[in-house]
């Protein structure tokens, strides 16, 4: 199986070689055609996944099975978010190509949000501009699936559950049952918190004034997804450093973090009317583990209370105590593995008692 | 001493005259409003003032807030109303003013400097001193600021995630509104609940007919608020957007040939409630139309707008770990206890809960508890006294110089 996801103008492509997976990053040719072959030499893979960051209006499934015929629906999100989009389509372009045999497949991070209530959905404007499909779409439902899939049989029925994403672009999901009412990404993935290399929450009159003192859009998304976040704030040169420095612009950048997390998980309580389990799904969780206590700490007030260490239920570590009215659950969370996991569910028939 | 208020507003002009009681109370003499200030509509502009028992009442034209206070000052000196200072509100003081200051010859050239930064409401602030200094040359003038009660943000809070040369290139940071606002309902809040104001946790809701925010004060002390940089952030407000992703702009820019000026205008004019409901900015016509005609882009608009409220509520709760109570302000804030009933609806992990019978009973001109009985938060209708701030921050003010001069 080979799993393929944009990363900026570049790709990373996850290989699962002798039960383990393997990263490689990948580059375009000087055409701006990847070559996938070379991942895989002798050893062409059975199934291929392409992830696709915004589905815009058009990809509403979690996972579509892909052929040449689907590539103008990838077309049809590119407006959304150019950047990612093209390389997403230039990748499943070339799988189709190169692998032609494969069964090819394309997850998409904003499907899960399909079906957000309509005051979740909306900006507040006027009908010129939501008529032009500016709305919220989520993002980040493929970890957000995989853990809500994953948690259930180990949780006491949790009606009201808030899913933490914590990598490289942190955020949540509330989950009201089987339903899915919030996201704290929104249009894009930019909205609410920071990521490593994205803005987070601005100010809507900053790129106002910011794309009048820039002639080129481009440029201006480029600043605020890949030149600002966390990795602006601290200068520390990747994210796990930027958690553990002592330095205090590595400090003020996960003051601001947490501080952050803690607006978007409040957010998420008052959709949910309260919280039953909040699942974290750290990568690597280690790294995330002050983060995590902070957050802990910050929500004693409603009565949430913590084990002395962890207990495993299932797969999942438990961290809330027994008397805690919330229960706080930490995931294993490996990108591929999740990924390759999910694509399983969608595509292979439930096992008897199995809950989708 | 009779200390006179402007408080402008983007198309109002409230003035107060104040007069020191000799044990230090102060009580209003005179009070005044200006109202559809520079507004070209179907509705005429118009000014009122009342004096002891007396209330006038003109239908005038009133192009700019220079006319309205050109007429506030000869109403008062028709009247032989003396007059010993003059405060002004300015919305946003910048990185400059954090704090209340004289207007002093020092400080001219530095206000003009915040001009941009609220160019609704800044300009009309300065033309109306510029009409005190022509009509009452050698009077006392201070300016109070909006933005002062949010200057000890925490950096958390005030710094966006941007890359710091650009930050500091356009000043780009959260500044927070509101202020005056802010510091009279937390004030008076505390005496109600007869707890010192720095042993509280409070989020205090300013809901006004045109703008609005939230802020979370821990100690006295603003830790965050749902305004930013400019008054835009936040909140849906009457013709606001108030929060959107910051990819939108560009989205719109980039495929659909928007310039930033057109969008500018639409997010800040276009949007909020009459964006939604495409019919009305003010949430009383959209509270009638839901109940007379069952209109459906009412009910959304009000759902959006109270969901966001809610929302900002919950996560200022998680921000300060659990407060002790919730303040509703201005005028929406005390005059619609729909949108407090719902905002506050399935906030009761936070400890909150309205009683329904004292929600509606609530009087719009006082402090008043619609909190349900033993609950651990407070929630408390609370008018709101701008004026009343500005003219306490002018006695501090010239009480320190008459110190500083003894």
């Amino acid at each position: 199986m080979l799993i393929l996801e944009p990363n900026l103008n570049h790709a990373r492509a996850y290989r699962l070689e002798n039960g383990a997976w393997q990263t490689a990053m990948l580059s375009p040719g000087p055409d701006g055609r990847f070559d996938l072959a070379s991942l895989a030499p002798g050893h062409p893979p059975e199934r291929l996944a392409y992830v696709l960051a915004h589905g815009g209006n058009t990809i509403h499934e979690p996972v579509l099975s892909l052929d040449r015929k689907a590539l103008p629906l990838l077309q049809a999100c590119l407006p959304f978010d150019a950047a990612q989009g093209r390389v997403t389509l230039a990748l499943a372009a070339a799988g189709l190509e190169q692998f032609p045999r494969a069964q090819h497949y394309l997850l998409c991070e904003t499907a899960l949000f399909k079906e957000l209530p309509p005051w979740t959905l909306e900006y507040a404007l006027p009908d010129e501009l939501q008529s032009l499909g500016v709305h919220r779409y989520g993002g980040g439902g493929l970890c957000h699936e995989w853990a809500i899939r994953t948690a259930r049989p180990a949780l006491q029925e949790p009606l009201r559950v808030i899913s933490l994403c914590l990598d490289e672009r942190p955020n949540a999901a509330a989950f009201m049952g089987e339903h899915v009412i919030e996201s704290s990404f929104g249009f894009s993935t930019l909205e609410s918190i920071p990521s490593w290399t994205g803005c987070g929450n601005l100010d809507p009159s900053i790129p106002l004034l910011l794309h009048q003192q820039e002639q080129d859009p481009a440029a201006v998304e480029h600043l605020l997804r890949d030149a600002s976040g966390l990795q602006a704030l601290s200068g520390e040169p990747d994210l796990t450093i930027m958690l553990r420095s002592a330095q205090p612009r590595a400090r003020l950048a996960r003051d601001l973090l947490a501080h952050h997390l803690f607006l978007a998980v409040g957010a998420c309580m008052a959709a949910l009317g309260g919280l039953d389990a909040l699942l974290i799904s750290a990568s690597p969780a280690e790294d995330w583990s002050e983060m995590v206590q902070r957050l802990c700490r910050q929500l004693e007030f409603t009565g949430l209370s913590l084990r002395a260490q962890p207990v495993p239920a299932g797969t999942l570590a438990l961290y809330s105590s027994p008397v805690s009215p919330i229960q706080v659950a930490g995931l294993p969370y490996r990108r591929p593995p999740a990924l390759a996991e999910l694509l399983a569910w969608h595509t292979q028939p439930a096992a008897p008692g199995r809950r989708n | 001493m009779n200390i006179l208020v402007f408080n402008c507003g983007s198309s109002s002009l409230n003035s107060k005259v104040f007069t020191v009681q000799p044990g230090g109370g102060l009580s209003v003499a005179v009070r005044g409003k200006a109202h559809r200030v520079g507004v070209q509509g179907s509705e005429p502009a118009f000014i009122e003032h009342q004096l002891g028992g007396r209330h006038d009442e003109h239908t005038i034209a009133l192009p700019d807030h220079r006319t309205a206070a050109g007429l506030v000052l000869s109403y008062l000196r028709d009247q032989g109303v003396p007059l010993h200072a003059i405060g002004h509100r300015f919305v946003h003081g910048g990185s400059d003013f954090k704090q209340s200051v004289l207007l002093t010859p020092d400080v001219r050239p530095r206000i003009q400097q915040c001009l941009p930064l609220a160019p609704i409401h800044n300009p009309n602030s300065l033309s109306v001193i510029e009409v005190c200094d022509r009509e009452l040359p050698g009077l006392p003038q201070y300016l109070t600021f909006d933005t002062a009660f949010h200057a000890g943000l925490p950096p958390e809070s005030y710094t966006y995630a941007l890359p710091a040369s650009l930050s500091q290139h356009f000043g780009l940071r959260k500044f927070g509104f509101h202020g005056l606002s802010y510091q009279y309902v937390t004030q008076r809040a505390a005496e109600h609940l007869g707890r010192p104001l720095q042993s509280l946790k409070l989020i205090a809701c300013h809901l006004g007919t045109g703008g609005s925010s939230v802020v979370a004060v821990r100690n006295g002390q603003s830790l965050d608020t749902s305004m930013g940089y400019s008054p835009l952030a936040g909140l849906v407000m009457s013709t606001r957007t108030g929060d959107l992703d910051p990819a939108v702009p560009g989205y719109l820019i980039a495929q659909h040939g928007y310039d930033p000026a057109r969008l500018n205008q639409l997010f800040n004019k276009k949007s909020g409630l009459i964006g939604l409901s495409g019919f009305s900015s003010d949430l009383r016509d959209l509270v009638h139309a839901m109940d007379e005609d069952n209109n459906p882009r009412a009910t959304l608009a009000f759902e959006i707008y109270t969901y966001r409220l809610k929302k900002t509520i919950g996560a200022f709760a998680v921000l300060l770990n659990g407060i002790d109570a919730l303040l509703f302000t201005d005028d929406i804030g005390v005059q619609n206890g729909r949108v407090r009933e719902a905002a506050c609806r399935g906030l009761e992990w936070c400890g909150i809960g309205i009683d329904p019978l004292l929600n509606d009973q609530a009087p719009a001109g006082q402090i008043f508890d619609i909190g349900r009985s033993g609950w651990r938060v407070r929630v408390l209708s609370i008018p709101t006294d701008e004026e009343w701030v500005i003219a306490t921050e002018g006695i501090r003010l010239l009480g320190e110089v008459n110190h500083a001069h003894s």
